[in-house]
């Protein structure tokens, strides 16, 4: 079967466990060194009882996933499709608890992806016409919901005038557009650029925070740039950037396929 | 499948949101019913935090590992937060050592306990001379909470141990 001869709501599961898996992929020496060190330098705190610091569980969460992952990206049945989405979810559920790692955006951000896999599984696979109709606007409600979440904690004065970002990336951060941006300007221009660089930052994540109201394609469109340019910016933040571009291409695929309520009746 | 017009010809693109409910109206779907009414219960809280000083005081909390029950806590995990709030964080060491220097300062991204629980930097507190004591601070209009912890050797000088240090 041709990619194009495959049912949309398959099109777009596979579009969105592909991003998904793209960044499990380029994560997983990070999350190889993160185990062994669990397990090196263990962390006694207050707050995580022991199974939410075992090495085992953070390594089980983490790689567990690619034993369903590659299986339903070679033969996407609705067997395999049903158990991967539950994998997903379960997987960033645990990795969004554990010591190790709860503080990754990419978790929260792959948790809810995962539902929506879960979603596009069941319902999706069930109903495949009606599914084309209801699934952008999930896809448009979780991008919405995830920059709202990113927007409002940054409506505060440090934001807008520019300091953690500075402090975070354009001072000192090793990635190569700062690098370049502290060789070919001054400090005074680079703190300035810094500053404008985090209004926009607080002003396009406000405004993405509305794109559930958008038509699904240009929606689509949009949020695709706008992860890319996160990307960009910050090159460590394709783990974010590549699951809302998964989900915004699963929208986009659902939506291209829809029939006007006429057409299926 | 016959294509949708959405945009491309004379007819104006529909909107995903009016699709939904028609379709939602053909046949009810619980699934997607839950998936919506999971965002808006979290995002309720997020826009909460502007309005409420108890929420926001809770947010700021909720990246300090401060007064939260683990399950509370573990519930609102999959709040989408980055790059949320003022944070700050400072280091104070009783005495440094060549890559470990006496006092190290700056801002925080989210979550700030991450920086104790990171791996990169749970290997820089290993590798220098503890004890350490790190205070964080954020702040979300006009909302300040902060918290020192106290960084030691862990047991049999492997790993760690991190102590809440009592507010005065």
């Amino acid at each position: 079967m041709t990619w194009k001869d495959t049912p949309p709501v398959t099109r777009a599961f596979l579009v969105l466990t592909g991003s998904i898996l793209a960044v499990r992929l380029a994560l997983a020496r990070r999350y190889l060194v993160a185990t062994v060190i669990q397990a090196s330098v263990p962390l006694q705190d207050h707050f995580f009882p022991w199974v939410l610091r075992e090495p085992s569980l953070l390594a089980a969460a983490y790689f567990a996933p690619f034993c369903t992952e590659l299986p339903v990206l070679l033969r996407p049945s609705r067997r395999r499709m049903r158990r991967h989405a539950a994998m997903v979810t379960l997987s960033a559920g645990i990795l969004l608890v554990h010591q190790a790692s709860y503080f990754f955006a990419t978790w929260v951000i792959v948790f809810w992806a995962g539902l929506f896999l879960v979603w596009m599984a069941g319902s999706g696979l069930d109903e495949p016409e009606l599914a084309c109709r209801k699934g952008p606007l999930l896809a448009q409600t979780l991008i919405s919901f995830w920059f709202l979440g990113g927007a409002v904690g940054k409506w505060t004065p440090a934001y807008w005038a520019g300091e953690p970002y500075y402090d975070l990336f354009f001072a000192h951060h090793p990635y190569v557009a700062y690098a370049l941006l502290r060789a070919w300007v001054d400090a005074g221009t680079l703190r300035s650029i810094a500053t404008w660089f985090s209004r926009s930052v607080v002003v396009i994540e406000t405004a993405m925070a509305f794109t559930v109201f958008l038509p699904a394609r240009p929606a689509s469109a949009i949020t695709v740039l706008v992860a890319l340019g996160m990307w960009l910016f910050a090159g460590d933040l394709f783990d974010v950037a590549w699951p809302i571009i998964g989900t915004a291409l699963a929208g986009r695929i659902l939506s291209g396929a829809a029939t006007p309520p006429a057409a299926s009746a | 499948m016959a294509e949708r017009d959405r945009g491309s010809g004379s007819a104006p693109p529909s909107l995903p949101i009016v699709d939904f409910i028609e379709a939602n109206a053909e046949k009810p779907d619980r699934a997607a019913l839950i998936l919506l009414s999971a965002v808006l219960f979290f995002s309720f809280f997020i826009l909460l935090l502007p309005l409420s000083e108890t929420v926001r005081r809770a947010g700021l909390r909720r990246f300090q590992l401060t007064r939260w029950p683990l399950a509370a806590w573990m519930l609102f995990q999959p709040t989408p937060s980055m790059y949320n709030f003022d944070n700050r964080w400072e280091v104070v060491r009783t005495r440094s050592d060549g890559a470990c220097p006496e006092t190290i300062s700056g801002f925080i991204n989210h979550h700030v306990y991450n920086r104790i629980a990171l791996f990169d930097w749970r290997l820089h507190f290993r590798r220098c001379p503890l004890p350490a004591w790190v205070h964080f601070r954020s702040a979300y209009m006009g909302t300040v909470v902060e918290t020192t912890y106290r960084l030691d050797s862990g047991p049999d000088q492997h790993g760690i141990t991190v102590t809440p240090v009592a507010e005065p």
